[in-house]
């Protein structure tokens, strides 16, 4: 069998000669992973939505209205009695208490029409955080400017605040939580695994230590313990927030930088590191110029994959009420209060964030065995090497 | 033969004590008699029961002990209650006070001293004799006693700081003497009275083999169910952890229905432990729980099936739970570091306070957040308190008269910002000082709580209307507190518990009072108001006079009310639900009903179901 | 291996001891201690208060109180009392037959999450990129990325609407139903046990056991590559006898070198499963113990779970060196 040239090789098991090797044949490979494609889409579908959230919103997402508690999804409509529209509208809704039970209706009043009008004018905010504009997507307006017209997409919570928009707006934070904890997570683990596998010896046996230690921190109470330490410090939410999610990565390093570790001490020993040192290179600058680069596929594909984990630890502590809190929303917290038996079985519109959840987390899932796949394909053809 | 009549003799003192510890061998002397649908009194409308069968309620969390003096929270209370009677309870049904081991007392011409006559002929559950000792340990060697840590001897300070006398007048009599009248004494007299015979030895004082303080840790979740005697209704069974706690009758209480029926008609008391209030709702439907204390967002559900399953739900919008709810800005904020001397001003400026209680759109709160099941509050008393100033008289009927209220009014609002000197200088859309920086209020909760969460996002809405920015977060529980305690919020939005006595008022009016947080530097410089209401307060319990006392109260309600220090929302409505074999259920709702009194601690209700 | 057991046991108590203490400077952070719930009512004076605090010793310093708590476990075994119940700690947190319970969940879902994922796995493995991988492909990863309160919300919801189980007694709250609760064993004692367990294993394990179906089908792959499979295959060997025999044996050591991961998951899942499905457990007792902060219970369970990781690490090691002859304890 011939060795493989650049560029080329064969899948011994399929047979198919047209694999290639290195940092392209990365590319490829990944861009060749089907469900790496739907994750990716999917990712970058949701970052859209995330940046252009206002503009895609037709309201605030503190915008309440007392007459549309819990009110449900707004029915979008092309045919008014018998005759087709080009543009959707809806009707205007009236909410009915039955003064027996408490219990309130939505009734949609067929007799007056709201068109739903592209590119409105609504709430002023500054477009990707630098153009100040006030044109929403879409949006629909009563003539007198009465507040009847509302156009709830995924139905209002029960202070009237329109879901669609709340959704939208909490994908920042769901987003952006993951991709920050492991900002965090990766140097330091990175730098302890690099350092640890290394130099070795005391270091080696001390910096384990700690990660054993940092390894027996039970996760989830300590973050909750955490969350309660800092709250009420006069700290403001957001911040309060981003240091609980710190406190996440603080905790979970010590894996991470295990595996890099293993992952160094057999660097350590090939030629061009060999080579390095003999040309006079310090310790440090040798392990961050050589051998970290060298672990990067790993790291990379364990970054994405400690996203999703991350995504749902953040989901549930918002849940359980000491992640984002009230006013702020993220997935989780808009989850908290859907917490309810009663409120899943009268209104179960108020679970679409979960949706969201398992959507964003899964795409993100995919990604990672993308990433995970195209680099072991790739490694399969280092001359020399076998797969682990 | 001496062996048969040996046998006969074990046989008849078996038989003997059996029948003595199963209870009082005919009605004792000083039984309470309680006239359940008997015409002309309160109780007309409750109905006399048959005696059997089990009633289930539920409670979220586990008891942390059985010991009604060091008790601090209710979880506790909920069993002692049941265990434990006083001397004197409340009623149900007029919210009076009334006799209970106490059958009368006679209250001295100058209002210093009261004679408690104890009924006679009374036992404990383990059949030993009920006397004025038990009273007097209670009292003095553990209420009273400094080496105990209990929140309950301060129900008995007076306002000068000493104590009540407490002495012995005979087998069936104490006498409680005051330095000067104080009208609270009667109820605060009515404190769980403790069993001598069992509980001394704990006590230093009377036992010196034992260290000082063990009290606080006696009738512990380690105790031995028998070894817990009390002369309340009920004695525990059994205890089984994150599961049930299963009471049992008490053979030896002392209340009997007009027909001489001994109380209380249900054999076993379960309670069911719970850990949330989502289980409770599923093993309510379940009918596994008799009675239950809905949530509001439950209530829509629940109305359509109680016909189907057998069960009623109560609710009535017009009778809000015991507590208020109220809004507080901080008067001494920056006080301590020279800091934010324009808010301070501000807060201080009752101008201000009062622009702001009109931006409360108590409607909207009461529609969206409680789906029209609350009640606006304007009185630092609660609803159902025979002192609350919307009353004609002492506990007489609510015609809120003189209520001082502020309507939603957004005009008004600004109006009065405007003519402070709060107005939009730089054309922003928002408020400012005199000095051009923004007014910007941070309003703060307890996160998970959506009622005050609700109120404060409509709240945010309309003070945005008047260009007013306020802004809003949540915290822990004990965080929150802390930063009310410690001087360092800005605004709080919280509600207090409420109760019947308005002396518990002072805590928080007084200039010195320890509730008095959001402005602690009145202590050394009181304000014109809170001096008149030190006044008050100190002639409405120097009286023993109850309509003295209410017209005294009602002044005080309402200048605190037109002070606006604390700005009263809205409180949710008195909701039940219960299954229709329970007799007399109206009287059990485990969240309390408008006289105050749990429902918990009823001893009338009854199985329906037993008399056919 | 004795060696090797006592020496890791003896490593970890000096991690122990800096997890108590962190644990406890992270405690005495928070805002506020036991006594503040207490201020808030009117009735209790400011003496009152104070007193409650020095009873409680919460007056002193953080050195000085975490040095009484050390000396009290070192000289008498004593972690402390609940401030609630004046029991001892540790008796709170495992109060009646939580510590039972707790295990009971956590070892169950453990074999509910191999017992699902490995076969699931194997299968995968064994029909890859047809239909039955690619429909478990899917699966998995909807399952990996659905958290356990939503599992937990949908299942209490299903069991107490559509499906409406309320005669037999309801799935949810508690691990047995009240006629159970003190009865002797039975069938019809397991039977309800299990009708109790099931929405548990879903909702803490659920999403493991996704993942380590993953992890099982790819470590068998990889076995598939090497040579002795095609040699095994070469011999005549059926694909059964390949498969069970030979490959999967191999491809269970990386499997178990992730367990001892799997540990922290399970309590956060045990912590979630408590609070949706109404349960006790020690996670539970533990988050209650936050909430009022009750310090001793706090720092007991923190480092009651601390040793269970450790204990649990512990075990996955030996395990793996048990199953993999080449890996050496050092």
């Amino acid at each position: 069998m011939t060795q493989p040239q650049r560029g080329e090789g064969v899948d011994r098991r399929t047979g198919d000669k047209n694999r290639r090797v290195g940092g392209g044949a990365v590319w490829s490979a990944f861009r060749r992973h089907r469900l790496a494609q739907v994750g990716t889409a999917i990712l970058v579908a949701f970052v859209l939505l995330s940046a252009f959230a206002e503009f895609l919103s037709p309201y605030t997402p503190s915008d309440q209205n007392s007459a549309y508690t819990y009110a449900p999804p707004t029915r979008l409509h092309f045919r008014d009695d018998g005759d087709f529209r080009l543009l959707p509208f809806v009707y205007k809704t009236r909410s009915v208490v039955d003064p027996e039970t408490h219990a309130r209706t939505f009734v949609e009043d067929k007799t007056t029409r709201y068109d739903v009008r592209f590119f409105v004018r609504g709430e002023p905010y500054r477009l990707l955080g630098l153009f100040p504009t006030d044109v929403h997507l879409f949006g629909v307006r009563a003539e007198d400017g009465s507040a009847d017209a509302r156009i709830l997409l995924f139905g209002a919570d029960r202070f009237g605040r329109d879901l669609f928009t709340r959704t939208l707006i909490g994908s920042r934070v769901s987003l952006i939580v993951g991709p920050f904890v492991i900002l965090i997570l990766l140097p330091i683990a990175a730098l302890a695994g690099g350092l640890s596998g290394y130099i070795g010896g005391t270091i080696d046996v001390v910096i384990q230590r700690i990660g054993e230690g940092f390894m027996m921190i039970p996760g989830l109470p300590i973050v909750l313990v955490v969350g309660a330490a800092l709250s009420g410090r006069g700290l403001s939410p957001i911040l309060t927030f981003l240091a609980v999610m710190g406190t996440l990565a603080i905790v979970g390093w010590a894996r991470v930088a295990r595996v890099v570790r293993g992952q160094v001490i057999a660097l350590r020993e090939t030629d061009f590191v060999t080579a390095a040192r003999a040309s006079g290179a310090g310790d440090l600058r040798i392990l961050l110029r050589h051998v970290l680069p060298h672990t990067t596929s790993y790291l990379v594909v364990t970054a994405t994959l400690l996203i999703p984990g991350t995504m749902l630890t953040e989901a549930s502590l918002s849940f359980l009420g000491y992640g984002l809190r009230e006013p702020l929303a993220s997935w989780g917290s808009l989850l908290n209060a859907a917490a309810d038996v009663t409120v899943i079985g009268q209104y179960p519109w108020m679970l679409i964030p979960a949706g969201f959840i398992i959507v964003s987390v899964c795409a993100f899932n995919f990604v990672g065995e993308g990433l995970r796949d195209a680099f072991d394909a790739t490694k399969r053809w280092r001359a020399g090497r076998a797969s682990r | 033969m001496r062996r048969s009549v040996a046998l006969t003799i074990l046989a008849m003192l078996t038989g003997g004590l059996a029948l003595f510890a199963q209870g009082y061998s005919e009605i004792p002397v000083g039984a309470k008699i309680l006239p359940l649908g008997v015409a002309e009194t309160p109780w007309e409308e409750l109905r006399p029961g048959l005696r059997g069968g089990t009633f289930t309620t539920y409670d979220l969390g586990n008891p942390t002990r059985w010991n009604p003096t060091t008790a601090v929270e209710t979880s506790t209370t909920l069993y002692t209650n049941l265990i434990f009677h006083g001397m004197v309870d409340l009623n149900p049904i007029t919210a009076t006070i009334d006799p209970a081991l106490a059958d009368r007392w006679e209250v001295s011409q100058d209002g210093r001293t009261i004679v408690f006559h104890l009924r006679q002929g009374l036992c404990w559950s383990d059949g030993e004799p009920f006397t004025a000792d038990d009273v007097l340990f209670t009292f003095n060697d553990v209420i009273l006693n400094d080496d105990i840590t209990t929140g309950v001897r301060d129900a008995l300070r007076l306002p000068d700081g000493t104590f009540p006398t407490i002495e012995r007048l005979g087998d069936h009599a104490v006498r409680v003497t005051t330095p000067t009248p104080f009208r609270p004494i009667l109820s605060a007299m009515g404190q769980k009275i403790l069993p001598e015979h069992r509980l001394a030895q704990f006590v230093h004082k009377r036992n010196p083999d034992v260290a000082p303080g063990t009290f606080n840790t006696a009738l512990g979740l380690d105790t031995d169910p028998a070894e817990i005697v009390g002369m309340g209704p009920y004695v525990i069974d059994r205890f089984v952890p994150d599961q049930q706690v299963v009471l049992k009758r008490n053979p030896y209480y002392y209340v009997y229905d007009a027909e001489r029926t001994q109380l209380p008609y249900y054999d076993e008391r379960v309670i069911l432990i719970v850990p949330s209030d989502d289980v409770a709702l599923l093993k309510f439907l379940n009918g596994e729980i008799d009675a239950f204390a809905p949530q509001l967002t439950d209530l829509p559900f629940l109305m359509g099936q109680g016909p189907l399953r057998g069960f009623t739900v109560l609710v009535d919008p017009g009778a809000p739970m015991y507590g208020t709810s109220w809004i507080g800005f901080n008067q001494d904020i920056g006080l301590a570091d020279g800091t934010d001397e324009n808010k301070r001003e501000l807060y201080r400026n009752r101008t201000f306070r009062q622009a702001f209680a009109h931006l409360l759109d108590k409607e909207a709160m009461i529609e969206s957040v409680f789906f029209g099941l609350a009640s606006p509050q304007w009185s630092s008393l609660s609803f159902g308190s025979p002192f609350y100033a919307g009353r004609e008289t002492y506990g007489g009927p609510i015609t809120e008269r003189d209520a001082v209220i502020y309507a939603y009014d957004l005009v008004e609002a600004a109006r009065l910002l405007d003519s402070i000197g709060i107005i939009d200088r730089d054309r922003d859309g928002w408020r400012d000082f005199e000095d051009g920086s923004r007014v910007e209020i941070t309003l703060s909760t307890v996160s998970g709580q959506s009622n005050a969460e609700g109120m404060s996002v409509i709240l945010v809405d309309r003070a945005r209307r008047v260009g007013l920015d306020v802004e809003f977060v949540t915290g822990d529980a004990t965080a929150v507190l802390v930063s009310m305690f410690s001087g360092t919020f800005d605004a709080l939005i919280l509600a207090f518990t409420g109760g019947n006595e308005p002396n518990s008022l002072t805590s928080a009016f007084a200039p010195c009072g320890r509730l008095h947080f959001w402005r602690r530097s009145a202590c050394e410089g009181p304000t014109d108001v809170d001096r008149a209401l030190a006044e008050l307060f100190a002639a409405g319990t120097a009286t023993l006079d109850d309509d003295a006392a209410f017209e005294i109260y009602h002044e005080a309600q309402r200048q605190i009310a037109e002070d606006v220090s604390l700005i009263y929302t809205v409180y949710g409505a008195f909701r039940y639900a219960f299954y229709d074999h329970v007799g007399n259920a109206q009287m059990a709702n485990p969240s309390g009903h408008a006289t105050g009194l749990s429902g918990n601690a009823v001893d009338f209700i009854f199985d329906r179901r037993l008399a056919s | 291996m004795t060696t090797y057991i006592v020496r890791r046991v003896l490593l970890a108590i000096p991690l122990l001891l800096i997890v108590s203490f962190i644990s406890f400077l992270v405690v005495d952070l928070m805002p506020g201690d036991y006594v503040t719930r207490l201020e808030a009512n009117p009735i209790i004076s400011q003496e009152t208060i104070d007193r409650f605090r020095a009873e409680f010793g919460l007056d002193r310093s953080v050195l000085a109180r975490y040095g009484r708590w050390i000396t009290s476990i070192v000289t008498r075994w004593d972690f402390g009392r609940s401030f609630d119940t004046f029991l001892p700690a540790f008796d709170t947190l495992f109060l009646g037959n939580r510590l039972a319970r707790t295990l009971l969940i956590s070892s169950t879902t453990i074999l509910f999450m191999w017992l699902l994922a490995v076969p699931l796995g194997v299968y995968a493995a064994r029909h890859q990129r047809r239909f039955g991988d690619q429909a478990l492909t899917v699966a998995g990863f909807a399952s990996l990325s659905v958290p356990g309160f939503v599992i937990g919300l949908v299942l209490l919801w299903l069991l107490a609407g559509p499906l409406n189980v309320g005669a037999i007694g309801l799935g949810v709250g508690g691990l047995l139903d009240q006629e159970f609760a003190g009865a002797r064993l039975s069938w019809a004692k397991v039977a309800n046990l299990l009708w109790h367990l099931w929405p548990i294993w879903l909702v803490v394990g659920l999403s493991g056991a996704a993942g380590l179906m993953r992890y099982t089908r790819g470590s068998l792959l990889d076995e598939f590559d090497k040579p002795y499979v095609l040699t095994a295959r070469a011999a005549g060997l059926s694909d059964r006898a390949v498969v069970y025999r030979h490959a999967l044996r191999n491809a269970i050591n990386p499997l178990i070198s992730i367990l001892g991961m799997q540990l922290p998951r399970l309590v956060a899942g045990s912590l979630i499963a408590s609070k949706v499905l109404g349960l006790e457990t020690v996670e539970g007792a533990l988050w209650n113990a936050i909430v009022r902060r009750d310090p001793y219970v706090i720092m007991s369970g923190l480092l009651f779970f601390g040793a269970f990781l450790m204990l649990g690490n512990l075990f996955a090691d030996l395990l793996l060196a048990w199953t993999d002859p080449r890996i050496r304890l050092d």
